[in-house]
């Protein structure tokens, strides 16, 4: 749900890892935008990056741990000033090397080429973030 | 059907002219290509293979395409490009050329703007 905290806009959304949650997270996104007025191509980049990142949770994140109960991807925005930040979490095991990957491997490029920054950092006690901010000019 | 001139021995250029009749099948495709159209992408292009070797997507109604679409096609195009066939792509909307452009695709699959 978008909120407003002290000024700042956020999205803050958790929901099962499944593909066909991915979808709805990329529209929930796309409201978030429009109602910042981020349109256009910044606005098609976002998306895109958000749907690898939600994408590689949905392929990878609980791979090594089928039996994990709380199998979701968390997704949140905020903007401040011109920059957006936008953190996709999972709570798995972290990332592994996958040889029968379903993916051509590109999530993590394309999410780099369409971000002003990226990091991927491990959470506490487990669980993975791609944390992507992006240069918005909001009209 | 062929119209074979006189090669003769004299080195003189020489053409020969042929009909290729090739199968084109058109597959309109309409609204998000991520992991959850995956399936339905996947069999919509097995289908298609079947029916033609040049397989044409009419893209104008695809507003929306991740790279595990872009695997999908081109595991077609790569399928296709086997039997001396093809993949194309036609109406790309400006959103979908950008993936089209950043992954190198267009290499394999053939973007027609």
């Amino acid at each position: 749900m978008a909120a407003v905290n002290g000024g700042r806009v956020e999205l803050q959304l958790s929901v099962p890892a499944t593909a066909d949650n991915v979808p709805l997270l990329r529209h929930a996104m796309a409201g978030f935008l429009e109602g910042q007025s981020v349109i256009g191509e910044t606005a098609a980049d976002v998306l895109l990056a958000v749907t690898e990142a939600c994408t590689n949770v949905v392929q990878h994140a609980y791979r090594s741990d089928p039996a994990a109960v709380d199998r979701h991807i968390e997704l949140a925005a905020e903007c401040v000033d011109s920059i957006l930040e936008v953190a996709v979490r999972d709570l798995g095991r972290g990332f592994a090397p996958r040889v029968d990957s379903p993916g051509l491997g590109l999530g993590l490029p394309v999410i780099a080429a369409l971000t002003r920054t990226v990091e991927i950092r491990p959470l506490t006690p487990h669980g993975t973030e791609v944390l992507m901010t992006f240069a918005i000019d909001a009209g | 059907m062929q119209d074979r001139g006189d090669a003769g021995p004299n080195r003189d250029p020489h053409f020969v002219r042929s009909r290729v009749d090739e199968v084109v099948l058109l597959l309109q495709v309409d609204g998000e290509l991520d992991i959850k159209s995956t399936d339905s992408l996947r069999a919509a292009l097995d289908a298609a293979e079947r029916e033609g070797n040049i397989v044409r997507i009419d893209a104008a109604g695809v507003s929306f395409v991740d790279s595990t679409a872009l695997g999908v096609l081109l595991a077609s195009a790569q399928r296709l490009s086997a039997r001396g066939g093809r993949l194309e792509l036609i109406n790309v909307s400006p959103p979908v050329r950008r993936i089209l452009d950043m992954t190198l695709i267009a290499r394999t699959v053939h973007v027609i703007s």
